[in-house]
């Protein structure tokens, strides 16, 4: 890969591939696997790039669907992140609010079926509903339903008291 | 836990730059690790097995005085080849870029066509291999020897090509068996190598249909 490409196109929306590959595996090793395999096949697929849609939004289109269909090697489970879920070096500004609790957020959106992280992951990006459903693939009505559902069980797991 | 899980995330990403990427080193060398690349890599160097072992039938037997049955057998893997490479250029056309829900469909569509076409086409290759090898043998002089032997001992056997009727029942059985279980059997080989990948694009999608319902 050009670094040029990398540095001007991936670099600046890293963030995305950073927390979609995240929810993604459960340790470093395997989260690194992933990153480099979306930088690689957004690489691969730029061509295809028809501008219907902004970049970022391409970007998780692209990270989304490299992510479902990842093959994953069979690797030692035990090995988790640094910080139990997310490395901290990944969080550098969290220390003030929380970096227990996205680690906590992260291992509770771990335990969501693979489609389900998608969705979360895109409504806590502030993605609208359109959109959510666009890069998945459904429509949007359902969209509002599926969150609503993923919201309860995430709030359960946490141990949070809805409003 | 007081927070919403909204502000959970926003705090823990109040700025996207603090996010530090991982170091990747020559990346466009990497490996792919991803399904359709996997399968693209597969099908090449089965493809290029196909033709080495095509070249090296043909020379063998050609060596061993039987060079039709080498050539045939090379044509019938030549075939498996060119059909190989029409599956391989429309595997190429997947776009990662569209829904979720249609690249997993389109690659379910696809890894279920190539088991259709391939179980067709080995339903066809395993008979015709067995029938070539029987005919190429049914021409040497042991196989004759024991023809006439055969013939000798049951004088009133019905000849069909100057072969017995009963040495060519079990033959034509043979080929019959080979043509149904080669479909099923290729489903199973394929299953046991992709079967866990099957279940989980299976499980992806159906939880996608859910979705769109």
């Amino acid at each position: 890969m050009g670094s040029d490409f990398y540095l001007a196109y991936i670099l600046p929306h890293a963030a995305i591939i950073i927390k979609i590959c995240r929810a993604y595996t459960n340790n470093q090793e395997d989260f690194e696997d992933y990153y480099q395999e979306v930088c690689l096949q957004i690489w691969r697929s730029k061509d295809r790039f028809k501008e219907q849609c902004e970049w970022s939004t391409w970007i998780y289109r692209l990270s989304l669907n490299v992510c479902l269909t990842y093959l994953k090697k069979a690797k030692n489970n035990h090995q988790h992140f640094v910080s139990d879920s997310l490395p901290e070096e990944l969080i550098a500004d969290s220390k003030n609010f929380g970096e227990q609790s996205i680690n906590q957020l992260y291992a509770a959106i771990r335990q969501l079926s693979e489609i389900d992280r998608g969705v979360i992951l895109l409504y806590l990006e502030e993605k609208t509903y359109q959109e959510i459903a666009e890069i998945i693939g459904s429509n949007s009505n359902n969209i509002g339903v599926r969150i609503k559902r993923i919201k309860e069980r995430l709030n359960k797991i946490l141990n949070i008291e809805e409003s | 836990m007081s927070h919403s899980i909204e502000d959970i995330w926003k705090g823990g990403f109040i700025s996207n730059e603090a996010l530090v990427a991982p170091k990747i080193n020559d990346l466009y060398n990497q490996k792919s690790k991803n399904i359709v690349d996997k399968f693209e890599l597969m099908f090449k160097w089965n493809l290029i097995g196909l033709v080495i072992f095509a070249l090296l039938i043909l020379i063998v037997l050609s060596f061993k005085g039987i060079p039709y049955l080498g050539l045939f057998i090379a044509a019938m893997l030549m075939t498996l080849v060119i059909r190989g490479r029409k599956e391989q250029a429309s595997l190429a056309l997947l776009d990662k870029d569209v829904s979720s829900y249609q690249y997993l469909k389109a690659f379910d569509k696809w890894m279920k066509d190539l088991m259709v076409v391939y179980a067709k086409l080995y339903s066809f290759f395993y008979p015709a291999l067995f029938l070539s090898i029987v005919l190429q043998f049914r021409f040497t002089d042991i196989c004759q020897e024991g023809i006439d032997g055969f013939v000798k001992s049951f004088p009133d056997t019905i000849l069909i090509f100057s072969t017995p009727l009963y040495l060519l029942i079990p033959v034509g059985i043979i080929a019959f068996l080979l043509h149904y279980c080669s479909g099923p059997l290729y489903r199973l080989d394929f299953n046991s190598l992709y079967g866990r990948m099957f279940e989980k694009l299976e499980e992806l999608i159906s939880d996608m249909e859910e979705l769109r319902r």
